[in-house]
């Protein structure tokens, strides 16, 4: 005799697949109906809830934060490889390490490698044997070039070989893809902090100005790797692409100091290729590259008010930088208003706030308004912008001031998103490494959970109805 | 690219599996594409509002990626191992939380139904499964939620769960029981 566990499921099933109702399940059993009904109701009463769909904004940024977590864990766990390929010079003394590289050139050079193989390896990509004498030969150029300038055009031409590199590696081979798309970062930071230690000298603006320009070339040629990916790369081009960013504010934020307009200028120059990139790919369909883009363009958006501030802490005059700004919004909501309907509502309208609020921002920072240290003795010429001249009047944006948008998503510094999140610990105790979920990495596992066990009293056939309230669950 | 994702047949995703498994990021990357919106929906119905179904969600596939290694398949879905994981964690989120007051969902009401008054009863009465579902212990509420709300064989839910269909049809048998006890309580 089946018993009631078994009919309940039985009829369950058979509901759910449409193969019965209700009714004639009850029909079936006549003596156990009065058992099974109600269990039936209830289990036919649960349903999907619905409208429970994420916002888009935290779709695209907790996988862009996934993919971060992904590489820098993976940064962290190859550190000692990273040590032998370039690390060495962040660990050894500069000088050590020049004498070291001049040797390893000289051994290069009458070496039996010889300059064949040097030359040879000019043509490697990341992967193949020779890649390795390509990187130590561009090195020791680098060491054995001793003028400042130079040095940093020269890491800048490597950088450039790494995006080819990249290039010719995407869609093939994923591993050596991200050795070109670390060593693109090398280059660059190798670059920028040349300039940045120049910097404390007075003498670098040039230099920032010349890496800042060749990272917006480096961005959109990123961009065209990125759209050309179909397999394989994704996220180690989207790395690059990030690091490109990250880089450029680096510089921008250096260049501020000395010459804060220029700063603006190249800031506004991204944030229109952010937008004419958004936008095509709005008019292509790619509807998730598109609003991508328009999130990269709401932070340097916001980034333009750093500059301000930097700009204002150095004592500059903030009137033409705020100027340059509110001239450049008019262009940037027509290119955003002109991308309703082809991306989602919601990112539309918070661009538009993000617009609106530096429009405000802006506003207040040419018409040097008390508080804002703008109207300082060395600014003597901050005249206030003349009310109604400008279309960026109040009235004249669908923005209102003071309504700042929700950012939805997470970010790294919100509490249950980080790794080392207590309780999210790999050193848990009481976590079986069978169990997916359950492993030592596994957070939000408990050990004295019953049931996570097959042989946990209470799971078995044999035990109806036995089952011990457990621990830790919720309770009202 | 959105098209290009939405478009996995069970073999790509396999490979997608495969791959990940073997550590390729850009494949988990299209997992997480593949599986986000369903991972959401299962966090969300059990915490109630979107800033911890956000949270937790992306935690998913953190740790989702940190296990990946030691994946193995078996006869349930990939999204059962992902569900598990998901579980585990609202688990601990409201351990951690301490205080065990629920959230009221963030749920419109809709017009599904042939009178508004249909539709706030609907609510309601759903309002009310749900508390009944999360005040069942843990396996219980899994159980539940794997076929009734995921839609997942009893043969998945097992496998999933590392026990036999046997004990998946106590354990429903059981939280049914549960639930006409608690409905029929709070109904008094």
């Amino acid at each position: 005799m089946e018993s009631i566990k078994d009919i309940l499921a039985v009829c369950i099933e058979d509901i759910k697949e449409g193969r019965r109702t209700l009714a004639s399940c009850l029909a079936i059993y006549p003596d156990k109906r009065q058992q099974l009904e109600p269990l039936l109701k209830i289990a036919l009463s649960i349903k999907e809830p619905p409208s429970f769909r994420p916002a888009k904004d935290f779709k695209i940024k907790a996988r862009v934060q996934l993919m971060e977590y992904i590489h820098d864990s993976r940064s962290k766990k190859t550190s000692w490889k990273r040590f032998l390929r370039s690390g060495i010079r962040e660990i050894w003394h500069p000088v050590q390490l020049r004498t070291a590289m001049i040797i390893v050139a000289i051994l290069l050079v009458f070496s039996g490698l010889g300059t064949g193989t040097v030359y040879a390896a000019g043509n490697s990509l990341p992967g193949e044997t020779l890649y390795p004498v390509k990187i130590a030969t561009e090195q020791v150029r680098s060491l054995l070039t001793f003028n400042d300038t130079a040095q940093i055009e020269l890491e800048l031409a490597f950088a450039d070989t790494r995006l080819q590199e990249i290039e010719a590696l995407v869609n093939k081979n994923v591993n050596s893809l991200t050795v070109g798309v670390e060593g693109y970062k090398r280059n660059i930071t190798n670059a920028v902090e040349k300039a940045e230690s120049d910097s404390d000298t007075g003498v670098s603006s040039n230099e920032l100005e010349t890496i800042s320009l060749a990272l917006l070339q480096h961005v959109s040629v990123i961009d065209e790797i990125n759209d050309s990916v179909v397999s394989t790369g994704e996220e180690a081009v989207r790395q690059a692409l990030g690091f490109a960013f990250t880089a450029q504010h680096r510089v921008l934020r250096s260049l501020a100091e000395d010459d804060p307009l220029r700063a603006t200028e190249i800031n506004i120059i991204s944030m229109q290729n952010r937008l004419n990139r958004a936008k095509n790919n709005a008019n292509e369909g790619e509807i998730m590259e598109a609003e991508y883009a328009l999130i990269q363009f709401q932070e340097m958006l916001k980034f333009s008010e750093e500059i301000t501030k930097i700009a204002r802490e150095f004592g500059h005059s903030t009137t033409d930088i705020s100027a340059l700004n509110l001239s450049a919004a008019t262009t940037q909501l027509e290119i955003i208003g002109n991308m309703q309907g082809k991306v989602s509502s919601e990112i539309i309208d918070s661009t538009k706030e993000c617009v609106g609020e530096s429009l405000e921002y802006h506003k207040r920072e040419s018409k040097g308004s008390p508080g804002n240290g703008n109207n300082t003795p060395t600014e003597p010429g901050n005249t206030p912008e003349e009310p109604g001249n400008s279309p960026e009047e109040p009235g004249n944006t669908p923005e209102e001031p003071g309504n700042s948008p929700e950012e939805p998503g997470n970010t790294p510094e919100e509490p249950g998103n980080t790794p080392d999140e207590p309780g999210n610990m790999p050193e848990e105790p009481g976590n079986t490494p069978e169990e997916p979920g359950n492993t030592p990495d596994e957070p939000g596992n408990m050990p004295e959970e019953p049931g996570n066990t097959p042989e946990e009293p209470g799971n078995t056939p044999e035990e109806p109805g036995n089952t011990p309230e457990e621990p830790g669950k919720v309770s009202v | 690219m959105q098209e290009k994702r939405n478009t996995e047949s069970a073999t790509d995703i396999e490979l997608l599996i495969d791959e990940s498994v073997n550590g390729n990021a850009d494949d988990f990357g299209r997992i997480y594409d593949l599986y986000v919106e369903r991972i959401y929906r299962h966090v969300y119905y059990r915490v109630g509002n979107t800033k911890d179904a956000e949270d937790l969600t992306q935690q998913v596939f953190i740790n989702a990626w940190k296990a990946i290694g030691r994946y193995k398949k078996t006869t349930s879905p990939f999204i059962a191992w992902l569900i598990r994981i998901s579980h585990n964690l609202v688990i601990d989120h409201y351990r951690k939380k301490k205080d065990t007051t629920y959230f009221e969902y963030e749920w419109e009401i809709k017009d599904s139904y042939s009178s508004p008054e249909k539709s706030v009863e609907k609510y309601f009465e759903q309002q009310q499964l749900r508390k009944v579902i999360m005040r069942l212990p843990s396996e219980q509420q899994q159980v539940i939620l794997m076929s009734f709300i995921e839609g997942f064989t009893y043969a998945e839910i097992a496998s999933a769960l590392n026990k036999t269909e046997g004990n998946i049809r106590v354990i429903l048998h059981r939280a049914l029981k549960k639930m006409q006890q608690r409905l029929q309580t709070e109904q008094l």
